[in-house]
């Protein structure tokens, strides 16, 4: 009966961008996920910033993760801007009210980065004005952590990001951050049949990130903040497609933030790594 | 020969009874006022063959019997899981046995998690299609 094994296999992917839930990579798969943010920019060219993420499940406690960041200004030039090495640890060994997870993230990135992936400190739309020419000669080293709260309740997930970023190659003081996410699938239960279109496969919600100050300056003074509708749609095939349109929420924020991804899960990377790793198939 | 066939009957029931223990120690952890709730899909075919669909994409991946590796869960069409309380079975899935290498599975909504408890106590089920 339960010979229904495939080869690939999808999981439930979350419609965030930038908020985190709770939940981490199944033990064993890989997710290779691309991604990529539209921003307009006032004063300046807009730009797209496409960035690759390999994430991994080491264990049920623990999802590492490695992006590779990318940009391209219209008119200026196409740039690599540096990788970050991503880690989340489960707190807690069973399903609470609250579930915390802690992630540490290490960011060797210049300042051409335009991901957007977070919002940090007074992060404004005019520091992304210079050219990517001596933008990408800036190299940053950030440590950058955060408590991931989440609950699901009823079908919702309800997240929050607080961050907490830390420049290493400078005297800087801490910078802080903030994300929350609210979603649902659109159907609760699964339908029978294989289907692309069920509702089940799709979930929607929001999120809304920005910048706190810094721990000289905290406060929403010269900070950016954006709300943004998301959604995922999980396909059978173990494709995810992911889109959302984030608006800025003061003259401070670029006014549109455009992101749309794919991703795949491939859950037997684990045993294929053992085996070619001489472990046990 | 009586001797010999009492005593290989008694490895293998020794077997069998280890196996059973360790398919069913993490039910055994499941507090009690958790199995005693009751699977709202019960007796249901329509959610045994979506709970049938849920497990192939979420599940056969390390609870396929003949799956083998790092990350490998029992293969889940025993006695013991067939006749397991479903609220048992649901504590299982919405909490995993994360230190011993299955995550929870709370991300996928409640009524799934039901359907999935439905295709594991069900009969004989359809393969998932």
């Amino acid at each position: 009966m339960l010979c229904a094994f495939a080869p690939w296999l999808s999981a439930q992917e979350s419609p965030y961008f930038v908020t985190y839930d709770h939940h981490l990579e199944e033990p064993g798969s890989l997710e290779v996920e691309y991604f990529s943010t539209f921003g307009s920019q006032r004063g300046g060219d807009p730009f797209l910033a496409p960035w690759l993420e390999l994430e991994y499940g080491v264990t049920a406690w623990w999802t590492t993760e490695l992006y590779l960041d990318s940009q391209s200004t219209f008119g200026q030039s196409a740039v690599f801007t540096g990788y970050r090495w991503e880690n989340r640890f489960r707190l807690l060994d069973q399903e609470h009210r609250v579930n915390p997870v802690l992630y540490l993230e290490y960011e060797n990135i210049t300042a051409a980065d335009k991901i957007l992936k977070e919002i940090e400190g007074n992060d404004v739309e005019s520091d992304f004005l210079e050219p990517n020419a001596s933008a990408n000669r800036q190299t940053i080293h950030e440590l950058e952590t955060k408590l991931i709260l989440s609950s699901d309740v009823k079908g919702w997930n309800f997240a929050i990001n607080p961050m907490f970023v830390k420049n290493l190659g400078a005297a800087e003081p801490w910078e802080f951050g903030y994300a929350a996410g609210l979603s649902r699938p659109l159907a609760l239960a699964a339908s029978p049949r294989r289907c692309s279109f069920c509702r089940e496969n799709f979930t929607a919600g929001v999120e809304i990130y920005g910048g706190l100050g810094t721990a000289d300056s905290f406060g929403l003074p010269n900070t950016s903040h954006y709300l943004a509708p998301v959604a995922a749609w999980n396909l059978p095939s173990g494709w995810t497609v992911h889109a959302s349109v984030g608006f800025g929420l003061n003259n401070d924020s670029h006014q549109i933030l455009v992101r749309w991804g794919l991703s795949r899960e491939f859950p037997g990377f684990g045993r294929l790594l053992s085996a070619l790793t001489g472990g046990k198939p | 020969m009586t001797r010999r066939f009492a005593g290989a009957a008694a490895v293998l029931l020794s077997v069998t009874l280890a196996a059973a223990a360790a398919h069913t120690s993490a039910l055994d952890r499941v507090p009690a006022r958790f199995r005693l709730r009751p699977n709202p899909f019960q007796g249901t075919p329509e959610a045994a063959a979506a709970g049938a669909k849920l497990f192939a994409r979420h599940c056969a991946n390390c609870h396929a019997p003949g799956v083998t590796g790092r990350f490998r869960g029992p293969a889940l069409n025993s006695f013991q899981i067939r006749h397991a309380p479903p609220g048992a079975l649901f504590w299982v899935i919405t909490n995993g046995v994360v230190r011993r290498g299955m995550p929870p599975w709370a991300k996928l909504p409640e009524a799934q998690r039901w359907q999935i408890v439905t295709y594991l106590t069900a009969g004989p089920a359809p393969p998932p299609r």
